[in-house]
């Protein structure tokens, strides 16, 4: 586990359902009722990713950030609250984290979901799908 | 309270936002909280940017009203933009608010 000065902290695979002791799961908003959508169909998203373009290996690659990730929550109260449209999603306890990938958090409930090393983003995404296998739909929908 | 560096981008792009929308107070309160060092937000302050955050949410439930892929009619292309936005502007401003602000879009849970 990593901290740095602005309190964010680094989960690596073997950690996270350490951190995350007392929840069931941790829920993904904004997906559609056959995926929880981690990736776009243009990919994934810059907005929430540092992505930069390789010119040695000549492709897009995944820069890790403690500040960024892609948005999950502790609670899907925190997404009604939020307002997040869309299926709501869960990473059941004992989900395992494909190595090379990381949860970043500042909030407890508002982990973001982020590359852990440099990775090309076929890379990420690929791993992004493994996760998103064991992903399972909850049912609910915020509309 | 001094705006941490994360969430610039967002705040920037909701402060352009607003201004196109010709939001006011909105597009002020946001530029102020990009470009001072300290900040403290009043209370009308507060209301216009939840207002301003459901606006951007009913404006994207308005723009693609056939996202739900459970409910006829629905349109796959309404699906992808309005789980985009959800993903992107929309989630990223609704989460600033709650995370730096302290401001639940909806304080009580929505459905």
């Amino acid at each position: 586990m990593n901290q740095a000065e602005d309190k964010y902290t680094t989960l690596q695979p073997e950690e996270l359902w350490h951190i995350y002791a007392n929840v069931e799961a941790i829920f993904r908003g904004a997906g559609s009722g056959s995926s929880p959508k981690l990736v776009g169909t243009k990919g994934p998203s810059a907005r929430h990713l540092d992505i930069i373009y390789d010119p040695v290996e000549c492709v897009e690659v995944v820069v890790p950030n403690l500040t960024k990730g892609l948005s999950f929550s502790g609670s899907v109260e925190r997404l009604q609250r939020l307002n997040i449209g869309g299926a709501v999603w869960k990473l059941p306890r004992g989900a395992i984290l494909p190595k090379g990938l990381v949860f970043n958090y500042r909030e407890i409930d508002h982990p973001l979901l982020n590359a852990g090393v440099r990775m090309s983003v076929v890379e990420f995404s690929a791993k992004t799908l493994v996760l998103a296998k064991q992903m399972v739909f909850t049912g609910i929908r915020i509309r | 309270m001094k705006l941490r560096a994360q969430y610039l981008e967002i705040v920037r792009e909701a402060a352009g936002v607003a201004a196109e929308e010709e939001f006011p107070h909105v597009a002020r309160v946001l530029s102020a909280l990009a470009s001072e060092s300290e900040f403290r937000l009043s209370t009308l302050d507060v209301d216009q940017l939840r207002t301003f955050a459901r606006f951007i949410r009913a404006r994207a439930t308005l723009r693609h009203p056939y996202w739900d892929d459970s409910h006829e009619p629905y349109v796959e292309a309404h699906e992808e933009e309005f789980l985009e936005l959800m993903n992107g502007f929309y989630g990223a401003f609704a989460a600033f608010l709650l995370d730096e602000l302290s401001i639940a879009v909806e304080p009580q849970p929505a459905g």
